[in-house]
């Protein structure tokens, strides 16, 4: 963590409004990147940014530096999403996870970039194998650190990578059998 | 397991994250007027929610102590054979239960 954001924080903890704004400034983009690959839902991940900033908001007090700043971000993102999807109904989910992918997907189309198999098979993935498997090889976090963002035993968050990358190979080669 | 195609797969899952994220490289984070101006919204949201509570917790409270007061007035004799019993019922368990453990321990 940078000096000026650990001076930032400490600010903002003591009440000054424009050094938290700031943070949240600087944050938003990192937020949001992590939020569509979790979600796969651009919109839902711009939902979940906000509302993450509002939590930041009102915690920013707790914050006690056991882990960078990002990371704590990441946790409160994570819980939010995962609170928000225990309220879905099942068809709603689907509906609206479908249209997440189609809208990330027009994105790809639309700068002439194609879309990609593995992308394809990582927005089939259950969200919680989606986001265990994205916060261990794509952000490098170990299965303890995943376990206390995901507020599970670090067994679970293992076999939770382990099943999400089994699922990804299975749907890639069933994708190469259909071309082939 | 495969350990070569796990890593390929690593790889392109790596290596298309990359490429989704790029996608967004170029959404702007909120102005800082707009998030302060939030952060002082948020902040008066709390104030106001937390002295509703506040204002609740009292309400509750007054009644609670309200009706104490009155039967304390209307039915002292009721009054205080409830305060006693609560107390004794307490203590009755509290026996029961070493009593039960005491037995165990002998015939153990």
């Amino acid at each position: 963590m940078s000096d000026g954001t650990h001076e930032r924080i400490i600010r903002a903890q003591q009440g000054d409004a424009s050094a938290l704004a700031v943070l949240l400034q600087e944050h938003y983009v990192f937020l949001y990147k992590y939020l569509v690959k979790a979600t796969m839902d651009p919109l839902l991940a711009e939902e979940l940014a906000q509302d993450t900033m509002v939590r930041c908001m009102e915690k920013i007090g707790t914050y006690n530096g056991a882990s960078s700043f990002s990371s704590w971000l990441i946790t409160i993102a994570t819980r939010l999403y995962i609170d928000r999807k225990r309220r879905w109904k099942l068809e709603m989910k689907w509906k609206r996870q479908e249209e997440g992918v189609r809208s990330i997907r027009w994105r790809f189309e639309s700068r002439n970039l194609e879309w990609s198999e593995v992308l394809d098979a990582l927005s089939r993935l259950s969200s919680v194998q989606r986001m265990a498997v994205l916060l261990k090889h794509y952000y490098g976090y170990g299965y303890e650190e995943i376990a206390d963002i995901l507020q599970i035993p670090s067994g679970t968050a293992k076999s939770r990578v382990a099943a999400g990358l089994n699922q990804l190979r299975k749907e890639l080669s069933e994708d190469e059998h259909k071309e082939g | 397991m495969n350990t070569k195609k796990d890593e390929e797969l690593l790889q392109m899952l790596s290596a298309d994250l990359e490429r989704l994220d790029a996608q967004y490289d170029d959404i702007s984070p909120p102005a800082l007027p707009g998030l302060e101006r939030l952060i002082a919204e948020e902040a008066l949201r709390r104030q106001q929610q937390s002295r509703r509570e506040l204002q609740r917790f009292l309400l509750v409270a007054l009644f609670m102590v309200s009706i104490v007061m009155i039967s304390l007035g209307f039915a002292p004799v009721t009054y205080w054979i409830l305060q006693a019993a609560v107390p004794i019922a307490a203590l009755g368990c509290l026996a029961v239960v070493r009593l039960r453990l005491r037995r165990e321990d002998a015939e153990e």
